[in-house]
Order: C-alpha cells, then sequence, then structure tokens
C-alpha cells in the first residue's frame, strides 16, 4: 500500500466513518418503535407476531438493564428509544424516578396486569413474572424440610446451599423484598443465617440448577424457569422445585416489565406494544422463556402448571426498587460474594 | 526548517489525538468533584479496602504467573531445540486470539460441579471424592495467565534474541551453567522489556471485568459494578473507578522504576545465533508436552468447548445461534475493527511524523499524552467518552446545531473515536518503533532538500514505516475485535458485535447460543495472528513483528501519564 | 606436548548452507593464530563451536588434550576453560567492570586479588567501580580481556575483538593483548578480515574461504607464498603478470624471474606492489597513481596490457602518462601461479 499523499490518507479514515455515520437506522414506511431491551432472548418469536399482526415494526437495542437507563438518562429527550423493557424491576422503576418514563393510561393493561406488578401511576407495567424458589435435590430432601428463605439459615444446610452472587440482581432484589417485609435488621439476620452455613456462591443460576441435580448441592434459591429449563430437557432430573414463604409473606416474584420512555416518538405504537404483550401475545412472550404470565387468564407452560399453583408475595415489586441500593449493602457488609 | 504551516498542521494533530485520550478521563475526573464528598462517604461503605486487597492479590498473581510462563516460555524456545520447537515458538502466541472473558466462561463451566471435569473425576473416585475449590482467586488468576501470558513471552523473546545471545554466551565460557547464566546475565538484561509486557498483563488485569466475575473474584472492578449497577451510584462507582486509574498509574510508575537500568542495555542488535541447547530424549519430550499443555490448555480445550457448544442444539430461542443476528453481529465486528485499525494506523503514522519533523517539547508532550490512552481502564474511558459525547451533543444543540442527538444515542463514528484512544497506543509504540531504527538524520535530509513536511510523510515516513503500520494495523485489530466495556456502554441503536453478544448470552446462561459467536471471535482474532507471527526463527517478521512493544522500553519515549506529568 | 586445541575433520552446517567444512587445525600452547577471511567465510563459526556455543556435525575438537567434542561427547562450554572475547566487548551492563572480571573467579578470598591483578595487567587498575558504559570503547575491550583471561583459560578466543576501534587504538590494544597473553601462557586465536592484524598477531596465519582453510602458514609464508590467489589478494595487494616457465625460472615482462614452485609453461606470477621497482624510459605506462601520505602507489600498463602496482617513496614524483621500464626486486623467488 502506497499513499500518495496525507490528504489522501485522511480521506480513507474519513471514508468509513462517513459511511457508518449515517443509515444507521433502517428506513421503513409504517409505524415503528425502537426498544431499549434487556430481554433479548427467548421471546423472538412474539415479537415477529407483533409486527405482523399490528403492522409495527419493532427494533431492538439489547443491552443489560443499567447500562440502557443510564443510556436513557444521558440521551434524554434525544433517545430513540420508545420503550424501555428490562427483566428485573430496579432499573425500571429507578427509571420512573428519574422521570425517564411517561404515564400510560390503558384499560387493557390495568385489566390484566394485577397491581403489585405495576407501577401505581402506570409508568411501567410488569409483563411477565418470575418467581425466586427453593430448589432440591429429590434424592437428598424431602420437601417438608423446606418452609422459608429464612429458614435456609438453620443449621441443617450446613454446607449443603448453592446461592447466587451478590452482583446478581435477582440475589439483590430477594433481599430487597426481605428489607420491604420486615425492615433491615431483620433482612440482616437471614442473610448472615445463610452465610453460616458456608454456602456456595455460583456465577449463574443455570450452574446451581446443574449442581443440585449433579448432587453437589442439595439445596438452592433460583428463578422458577432456569430448573423448568433443565426439567423441559430432561424430565427424570432429581429436581424439584418448594414454593417458600406459603405460611408467610408468600413467594418472592419479580416481573420483566417495560415502560413507555419520555422521549418516545409515537406514544400509541409504544402502548399498543405493551397492552398486545399482555394479553394476545403473553403465551408467546411468557412462554419461550418458562415464565408465568401476569395475565391470569392464561396458562403457563405444563412444566409449570405441574407445580401447582403458589401464593405470591403481594407486595408491590415497585418497592423492590426502592430498597435495591440497601440490600446490595446489607449483602457487601455481611460479606456476601 | 520547518514552514510555519508545517509546525501549525503538526500541532493540531498532536492537539487532537491527545485531547481525545484527556477528555475523557478529564470528563470522568470532573464528574467526581462536582459531586462533592457525598460519593466517598458511600465508597467508604462499599469495602473498597477489601475490593482493593482483592484486586492486588489477584495482580500479584497474575504478574508472577504470566511472567514467569511467558519468560519461561521464550527461554526454553529460544535456548534449547527440542521437537516441534518450530511450530511451537509461534502457536505459542496463539492465545492472544482468545478473549479472557471467554476463556473464563470457558474453563468456568467446564470445571464447575456439574461440568465434565468434576464428574469424571466423581466417576472415577467416588461421589464424595474431594475435589479443590474452583470459583476461587488463584484459579481466576491462572485463567488470566494463560491469556495474557503471550505479551511477556514477546517481549522477552525479542529481548533473548536481540539482545541475550553474546552475553549469555560470554557467561557460558566463564563458567556458569544454562540456569545460572540465565539468572545473573539473561533476566537482567531482559528486565526492561519483561517490565513492559508485564505492565501490559497488569493493565489487562485491572480492566477485566467478565472473568473474575465467573470465578467469585470480588475486585474493584466488580466492586464498580455493584455499586454502579445495584446501588445506581455512578459517582461511588466513579470514584472506584479512579482508584483503578490510580493503581494502573502506581504500575506504571513501577514499571519505569524495573526499566531504570534500560540505559546500560546494548543498543547494538545482536546478530550472533542464541546457542540453542538441544535437549535430548526425555528432556526434550518433556519441553514439547510443557508448550503443548500450555496451547492445549489456553486454545485446545478452549475451541474443542465452543465447538461443541456451537453444534449442540440450544432448547430455546427460534432461530438456532446462526442467524442473521449472528452475521450481522460478525460483519459489524469486523467492520468496526478494520476501521479502528485504519485511523489509529493513520493517526499513529501522522502522530509519528509530527514528532520528528517539529521537535517542539509541546508535541513531544502532547504525543506522550497520547499514548497514555492504553493505563486508562477501559470502562473509565467509556463512561468519559460518554460524558463527553453528551456536553458535545449539549453544545450542539445550545447553538441550533444538528447531530448532537445522534452524537449521544451513539454512532459508529462516535465508537471508533473512543476505539482509538483506547488502542492509539499500540499502534503508536509499533509505528514508532519501526522509524526508531532510522536515522532522525534523514528526516532532516529530505526537509533541507527542499521537500515540504507533506512530502516528507508521504515519501519518507510512510514508506520506512510501512511493516510497522502493517503490524500495528494487525495488533489494534484484534484487539478492538476482542474489546467488550465501550463497545457494551457505547455502541449505537441495533448495533451488536460477536463480544456483545457472547456476554449477553453467556449472562443469560445460554452457552449453547454463545458458543458459535465466541468461537467466531477466537477464529477471526486468529487470522492475523498467524499471519504475522507464523515462521521459522530466521524469518524477521517475527522480530518487525515483535518490535511493537519495544518502543515501550526505550526510555526516550515516555509511556503513559507519568511521562506527561514530569 | 599436548595442543592448546586441536580440530579435526570439524563440519557445521546452518541448514543447507555448510558453514564449516572438514577443517583440522592444532594450535601449540602459548601460541596465536590469527583465522582470516572474508565475512561468511566460517571464522566466526568455527571460533563458536571452539568456545562449545555451536556444536559441531562431525569430527572432534580437544581443549588441552581434553576432547570436548566429538561424537558421544560433549563438554558444555562452563566446563572447557576457554574464554572469549567478543566483538564490542559483550561486558555485562549490569555490571560494574570489577564484578564483570570476577564473573568467572569462583567465590573466594583470592577473587579480589585475581580481579585487581588482572585490571592491573590490562593497565586500568582505577576503573573497577565504573560501569562498561561508561568506558571507552579501548577501555571495554581491555576489560572483556581481563574478564577472559580471569578464569585462566588455557585458549582465550577473540572475535573481531578489535574491529571496531578505530586504527590507531586498535593498534595498541593489540599490542597490549598480545603482551598479556604471553604473559599468562595462554593459546589465542584471533578472527578478523583485516590482513594486517593477522599478520601482526599470529604466530601463524589461517586463512578460511568457504568453511576452509586454503592456507596456514606462518606469516611470511603466508604472505609470500600464498596457496591460492585468494590467499595472496586476502594478505595483501598483489598483481599476477603473465610469464613463461622452463623449469629453472619464469621469463616475464618485468625480467626473469626466479619462481616457486619451478614451473614450466604459461604461468602467472604474484607480485605485490613494494616488489615492483621502475627507472624512466620504456615501454610501460604509468597508468595512474594514488598518493598515500609517505608514498605513492603507481599502477604501470605492461605492454601486453597487464596492469601492476608499485609503492614507491613520495620522493619518486613521476607524471601519469610517462614512460617506464618496470623490475622485481622481491629479495626471494616469486610465487607461480597457473595461468587463469
Amino acid at each position: 500500500m502506497r499513499l500518495r499523499s496525507p490528504l489522501l490518507t485522511l480521506g480513507l479514515v474519513a471514508l468509513p466513518l462517513l459511511v457508518s455515520g449515517c443509515g444507521i437506522v433502517g428506513g421503513s414506511d409504517g409505524p415503528a418503535i425502537q426498544v431499549f431491551s434487556a430481554r433479548s432472548y427467548g421471546a423472538e418469536q412474539a415479537y415477529a407476531r407483533f409486527t405482523e399482526e399490528t403492522g409495527i415494526e419493532v427494533e431492538f437495542l439489547n443491552g443489560s438493564d443499567a447500562e440502557l437507563r443510564e443510556r436513557l438518562q444521558a440521551e434524554g429527550e434525544d433517545s430513540e428509544a420508545d420503550v424501555y423493557l428490562t427483566v428485573d424491576v430496579a432499573n425500571l422503576s429507578l427509571a420512573a424516578e428519574q422521570d425517564l418514563l411517561q404515564p400510560v393510561e390503558s384499560s387493557e393493561l390495568e385489566a390484566t396486569v394485577p397491581a403489585s406488578l405495576r407501577d401505581p401511576e402506570g409508568r411501567w407495567y410488569g409483563l411477565s413474572e418470575r418467581a425466586r424458589v427453593i430448589i432440591y435435590n429429590t434424592d437428598e430432601v424431602d420437601p417438608s424440610e423446606l418452609s422459608t428463605y429464612a429458614a435456609l439459615g438453620d443449621p441443617q444446610w450446613q454446607d449443603r446451599i448453592c446461592f447466587r452472587t451478590s452482583t446478581s440482581a435477582y440475589t439483590q432484589s430477594l433481599v430487597a423484598s426481605f428489607i420491604a417485609n420486615d425492615g433491615p435488621e431483620a433482612a440482616a439476620e437471614v442473610v448472615e443465617g445463610w452465610l453460616a452455613n458456608d454456602p456456595q456462591i455460583l456465577a449463574n443460576d443455570t450452574e446451581i440448577v446443574r449442581t443440585v441435580a449433579a448432587g453437589g448441592c442439595d439445596v438452592g434459591i433460583t428463578n422458577h424457569y432456569y430448573v423448568a429449563r433443565e426439567l423441559a430437557q430432561d424430565p427424570d432430573l432429581p429436581l424439584g422445585i418448594a414454593f417458600p414463604n406459603q405460611e408467610t409473606t408468600g413467594t418472592h416474584v419479580n416481573i420483566s416489565g417495560a415502560g413507555v420512555t419520555r422521549s418516545a416518538d409515537d406514544v400509541p405504537a409504544a402502548t399498543r406494544f405493551l397492552e398486545w404483550l399482555a394479553t394476545d401475545g403473553q403465551s408467546l412472550f411468557v412462554d419461550g422463556n418458562f415464565e408465568y404470565p401476569v395475565n391470569r387468564s392464561v396458562e403457563p407452560v405444563d412444566v409449570l402448571r405441574e407445580q401447582g399453583d403458589f401464593r405470591r408475595d403481594e407486595l408491590n415489586v415497585g418497592e423492590l426498587g426502592r430498597y435495591n441500593a440497601d440490600a446490595v449493602q446489607i449483602l457487601t457488609d455481611a460479606g456476601y460474594r | 526548517m520547518t514552514s510555519r504551516a508545517g509546525r501549525r498542521s503538526s500541532t493540531v494533530v498532536v492537539a487532537t489525538a491527545a485531547a481525545l485520550v484527556l477528555l475523557p478521563v478529564l470528563a470522568v475526573g470532573i464528574g467526581v468533584v462536582t459531586a462533592g464528598a457525598a460519593p466517598w462517604g458511600r465508597v467508604a461503605d462499599s469495602g473498597w479496602v477489601s475490593l482493593l486487597g482483592t484486586t492486588l492479590a489477584l495482580l500479584a498473581l497474575v504478574l508472577l504467573g504470566a511472567t514467569a510462563l511467558g519468560a519461561g516460555l521464550a527461554w526454553l524456545t529460544t535456548a534449547y531445540r527440542f521437537p516441534g520447537r518450530r511450530a511451537l515458538q509461534w502457536m505459542l502466541v496463539l492465545p492472544m486470539a482468545v478473549p479472557a472473558y471467554i476463556l473464563g466462561l470457558v474453563w468456568s463451566s467446564l470445571l464447575s460441579f456439574p461440568g465434565p471435569v468434576q464428574t469424571s473425576w466423581r466417576a472415577v473416585l467416588g461421589d464424595d471424592a474431594p475435589f479443590p475449590p474452583v470459583r476461587t482467586l488463584p484459579v481466576a488468576a491462572a485463567v488470566l495467565v494463560l491469556t495474557l501470558y503471550p505479551y511477556v513471552y514477546l517481549l522477552a523473546r525479542v529481548a533473548f534474541r536481540s539482545q541475550a545471545a553474546t552475553p549469555y554466551g560470554a557467561a557460558r565460557t566463564l563458567g556458569l551453567r544454562p540456569l545460572q547464566a540465565a539468572r545473573r546475565v539473561v533476566l537482567p538484561l531482559a528486565r526492561p522489556s519483561l517490565a513492559a509486557g508485564a505492565l501490559l498483563v497488569a493493565l489487562e488485569t485491572l480492566s477485566d471485568f467478565a472473568t473474575v466475575q465467573y470465578f467469585g473474584v470480588d475486585t474493584l472492578s466488580v466492586g464498580i459494578y455493584k455499586v454502579w449497577r445495584g446501588q445506581f451510584d455512578r459517582p461511588a462507582a466513579t470514584v472506584l473507578a479512579l482508584l483503578v486509574l490510580l493503581l494502573a498509574l502506581l504500575l506504571l510508575g513501577g514499571e519505569r522504576w524495573l526499566r531504570r537500568g534500560a540505559r546500560f542495555s546494548p543498543t547494538v542488535h545482536d546478530t550472533t545465533p542464541m546457542p540453542a541447547v538441544r535437549l535430548s530424549g526425555g528432556r526434550g519430550w518433556a519441553a514439547t508436552a510443557a508448550c503443548s499443555g500450555v496451547l492445549l490448555l489456553s486454545v485446545g480445550i478452549p475451541v474443542v468447548t465452543l465447538v461443541s457448544w456451537s453444534t449442540t442444539t440450544p432448547l430455546l430461542g427460534t432461530g438456532g445461534s446462526f442467524d442473521a443476528g449472528f452475521l450481522a453481529a460478525a460483519a459489524n465486528s469486523v467492520l468496526l475493527a478494520t476501521q479502528v485499525a485504519v485511523v489509529v494506523v493513520a493517526v499513529s503514522l501522522l502522530l509519528v511524523h509530527a514528532a520528528r519533523v517539529d521537535g517542539r517539547r509541546r508535541i513531544a508532550l502532547g504525543v506522550q499524552a497520547t499514548v497514555s490512552g492504553y493505563a486508562v481502564p477501559a470502562p473509565v474511558l467509556a463512561i468519559g467518552a460518554l460524558l463527553v459525547l453528551a456536553a458535545v451533543a449539549w453544545v450542539l444543540d445550545a447553538l441550533g446545531l444538528p447531530g448532537g442527538a445522534g452524537l449521544v444515542t451513539g454512532s459508529v463514528a462516535a465508537l471508533v473515536v473512543v476505539y482509538a484512544a483506547r488502542f492509539l497506543a499500540l499502534g503508536y509504540t509499533t509505528t514508532e518503533a519501526r522509524l526508531a531504527g532510522v536515522s532522525p538524520s534523514l528526516t532532516s535530509a529530505a526537509l533541507s532538500l527542499g521537500a515540504s513536511p507533506r512530502r516528507v510523510l508521504s515519501g519518507v515516513h510512510l514508506p520506512l514505516a510501512r511493516s510497522g503500520l502493517a503490524v500495528a494495523g494487525v495488533l489494534v485489530a484484534v484487539d478492538a475485535l476482542k474489546e467488550l466495556p465501550i463497545v457494551l456502554l457505547l455502541r449505537p441503536f441495533g448495533f451488536d458485535t460477536l463480544a456483545v453478544r457472547v456476554w449477553q448470552l453467556a449472562a443469560d446462561s445460554r452457552y449453547e447460543m454463545a458458543g458459535l459467536p465466541a468461537l467466531a471471535i477466537v477464529a477471526v482474532a486468529m487470522i492475523p495472528v498467524v499471519l504475522l507471527f507464523r515462521g521459522d526463527d530466521d524469518v524477521e517478521l517475527v522480530d518487525d513483528a515483535v518490535d511493537v512493544l519495544p518502543a515501550l522500553e526505550d526510555p526516550d519515549h515516555d509511556v503513559g501519564l507519568v511521562g506527561v506529568a514530569r | 606436548m599436548t595442543a592448546a586445541v586441536r580440530l579435526a575433520g570439524v563440519s557445521k552446517s546452518f541448514g543447507k548452507v555448510p558453514a564449516v567444512a572438514d577443517v583440522s587445525l592444532e594450535v601449540a600452547p602459548g601460541e596465536l593464530v590469527a583465522l582470516v577471511g572474508p565475512s561468511g567465510c566460517g571464522k566466526s563459526t568455527l571460533l563458536l563451536l571452539l568456545a562449545g556455543l555451536l556444536e559441531p556435525d562431525a569430527g572432534t575438537i580437544e581443549v588441552g588434550g581434553r576432547l570436548v567434542a566429538g561424537p558421544r561427547t560433549w563438554v558444555p562450554p562452563e566446563e572447557r576453560r576457554v574464554g572469549v572475547v567478543f566483538q564490542d566487548a559483550a561486558l555485562f551492563p549490569h555490571l560494574r567492570v570489577a564484578d564483570n572480571v570476577a564473573f568467572g573467579v569462583p567465590r573466594g578470598r583470592e577473587r579480589a586479588a585475581r580481579v585487581a591483578e588482572l585490571l592491573e595487567l590490562v593497565d586500568l587498575p582505577d576503573l573497577g567501580r565504573r560501569y562498561p558504559h561508561e568506558l571507552s570503547g579501548g577501555q571495554q575491550q581491555r576489560v572483556a580481556l581481563a574478564r577472559a583471561l580471569a578464569p585462566s583459560p588455557s585458549v582465550v578466543l577473540f572475535d573481531e575483538a578489535f574491529g571496531n576501534l578505530d586504527s590507531g587504538l586498535r593498534t595498541s590494544i593489540r599490542e597490549a593483548t598480545v603482551a598479556a597473553l604471553h604473559e599468562t601462557g595462554a593459546a589465542g586465536v584471533f578472527v578478523t578480515h583485516d590482513q594486517v592484524e593477522a599478520l601482526a598477531v599470529g604466530d601463524r596465519v589461517a586463512v578460511m574461504r568457504r568453511g576452509r582453510f586454503e592456507h596456514v602458514a606462518e606469516p611470511a609464508t603466508a604472505f609470500h607464498e600464498p596457496a591460492s590467489r585468494f590467499s595472496a589478494t586476502l594478505l595483501g595487494e598483489a598483481d599476477f603478470v603473465p610469464g613463461t616457465g622452463d623449469g629453472a625460472a619464469v621469463d616475464t615482462e618485468l625480467g626473469r624471474l626466479a619462481a616457486t614452485p619451478a614451473s614450466t609453461g604459461a604461468v602467472e606470477v604474484m607480485l605485490r606492489p613494494h616488489e615492483v621497482t621502475f627507472t624512466p624510459g620504456g615501454s610501460a605506462v604509468v597508468d595512474r597513481r594514488e598518493f598515500r601520505g609517505a608514498s605513492y602507489v603507481y599502477t604501470l600498463r605492461l605492454p601486453s596490457g597487464a596492469l601492476v602496482r608499485s609503492i614507491q617513496p613520495h620522493t619518486v614524483d613521476v607524471p601519469v602518462g610517462a614512460l617506464v621500464t618496470a623490475a622485481v626486486e622481491a629479495g626471494h623467488p616469486v610465487r607461480a601461479f597457473p595461468p587463469r
């Protein structure tokens, strides 16, 4: 390569920049919405069907909850995003607090989504529900031994538990629910009780499920759908699901949910997207990931139906977001990795 | 001698490049200062002392391991002959193409309780056979060592081959056994090179935030992640990030201290061949096994695992993992890497040129500031860039000019610019190293013959630096392919790269689907590495390629902020 | 008496390129042998083979009567008692002068005394605390010699050891080195591409070409009776003038010359410029002249067209184009070669 002049060099440099600077968003004729989505996999069919049925094109920028919210905030009014879709409520309620989401009035959404799973002001709605359950190895544990999350602090579980890391939103949200229900001291006591039993702390829920199935731990705490995934693949695994806190506060649930952004260009189309996912698209949206529907008139997938119904924590999930930071602090102070 | 216009243009080039690097850091700093004292209190609650302790322990282990492994393998392949040495000596560079987060993903999965290693262990030794704990700091360090040692290996080889042969021979004839001679003569002579390699390893370790999470090692970067994402406290996270930057600066200082003896090093390139000793029989095969073992752990097993993941049909998701999204991500990765490489190479050439035609002190300082970019941990640079872009957009808006929104919303152009800031050091030092052997009087000669600075650039500097530019382009492209934190934070709408895909799929435990994009990264990154380093010991390109980091050893080229502060 | 060094049939190739081919040589104790040849002739390789820094492909090497390399035998360099003085001195840059010299001396009470003794020997008694980069090139070279001599080797090898010094310095260092070697009684092998150095230093000179010895002889013999045209030109300026031999002498344009070996028929005799004189008037033409300070070198074109050079004091001032008659004043039979 022999470049004749520095100007030519600069030209070569500038060319790709110019080319890539333009035309990032492909043009389309009909209505279109842009979604900041932390939920990138498992619902592809639902999105495709939505476009088919409504003629509204959907485009995604995938990322993690916090990262997308930071970006939404940095972009402000200029953001191209119409919808912010997360897999955990904390960032969603924080986004609402930061005025990044706008209230949406939709009788359809209010009718389908239970009050505890949406923002009282309508800035965000839960679209699928995930329960934080106790899983156990059926060869080692009798389900009658399991009662509450806190009871895993009982000495009988010494060296028998697998937990998820404290960096995980799931762990943080569970502890936030303890704070919301029983106050920070009680929450800290639960965490300390767990740690006294020297649990293994693993980096992802799937590994917890597989470790329990393989006998590396007798019990663990995971989101229900990770167990469902494994059981759907191999129904003979010695895995059982126990819904904790049935006699007390109910099993902790979190949501995958969405809100319409302040900067949305096409609020009706964005609202339609949320409504459709909660109603016509509900099955497709939740089934791909073995989640519970927020729409109680929709049946969950078979694997879940077989587990039976359970009592949920009725706390408004928005409260979880409020206590998330405190939960992280409790985990840090207790030395939970 | 230089025209006023020439001086002005070199000032502009250098100032622009330096601003690219320094502005984001400055923005982060301002962000911390304006947040007042509150974040500091919250940082105190984050358990930063223990985070710092863990970080230091990890750094120490990785540095020790990577230096020992890199230098050891370099010594083995330089001073000894054994079966397969010719092929192994360049293949040992290959782990460079495997990003740490992919190696970490593979090994954390393989070594987990339900993974194949422990399953076979139990099958052989019984269900209750204890297995050493996996999610520990030493294992995380081992994984990092396996992908980072090539930096030390490359630099050590160059040092051994270009400077150490005669002194080593001299020591031998004076009665020292090979290992004694290595310890008393070769190591002290190679110390500056080893320090430069170790510095790169240390900075990569500080930037890593994926591998440590797989192995449950709470380093500062995990702390940043927790404080930022779990407690929604960016100011406090930024304070922690500055702590990382401070560590990086300390390491730079440490490296400079370690190479304080560099001026004693022989400046002439030693042409005597290293007296390689033939390892006979079992010892030869042991050497072969050691090198192959490292390759097996760092490349062989991971690639096989990724292949097996990507050929397993995933339970979830509609299409397979080989879909339009994958192809788009692959295309984006390659395109982005190419653009970054072109930009970095061009700017590097302009910087080298500017520093040569214009000897003023401020130019030298500007160049050093630019080169400091690689000491800034990637997440700090990314956050800083985000803040700068937002400010630029705000100014554009205030002036009523269009384009602001696109800047913050993320554009590939902005992404390329931030990448360039991150990798300029690599490009510049490589190019400069190529030109270092060219006497400055050549530039003076050209100028005295009446050539304009522009003609000197196209007629003298460009042709002479060409091979260096090629090497710089390749190294930058490989690093850009692997890069994660910046693209995660700054990419535009709908813009996925292979690295982003791997990270997200892995975060969602969808290993089978992460297999293919991960494999693609390794494969694509390996192509230039193979092209560059393959060949036997007589091929000069190997040395050319590795003259890379070498400018780091030259005390006249202060790399990093320390140089700026001086 | 046991040879200090004995090479027999030593060969070494790099890939397919033979660097040293079937070389044999004996060096007596205390003897200095100069290995001279153009670059790439294999002389440095031979040195590395001797030092043990390379392994020969074939042949045997003995040092001080001990077999150090051969089939099934390999003594590593550190056990050979062979000292090496490298080009550029190759001092350890991170060690002080005294530590460099002490490097090969076993730890003990004698060490400091030995170092002082050697620094004295190379006439640098006060520089022990300096670092190599603080020394001049000549001083570095002398330290390198002291370092090589410190472990009392039976032979010291010099690899173009004075090549990078300017010529005035080179002579004095060379003399000092030879003196120091004689004082210690060690044998020496000098590799050089400088024929003046080779002739001045060596008790014998070995001319090397393409990995082989062309001629191994005492300097005067090598100079006056070179074994080949190659040796002839390598060791000094030489012209070849055609003539006809009759068994007793050779008839040339410069007269009838005693020649060795006795030849008949067409031959070419080697003439060195200092052996050729000329007188004004005749059939040869002054073609060119070159001023060398103390002397002129005249190039004469003989009637046959052959060129021959003659070195004359600067007082002999003959213009270009003058006609002269050339003659030979060798003082010994000239070397005759078969015609090309």
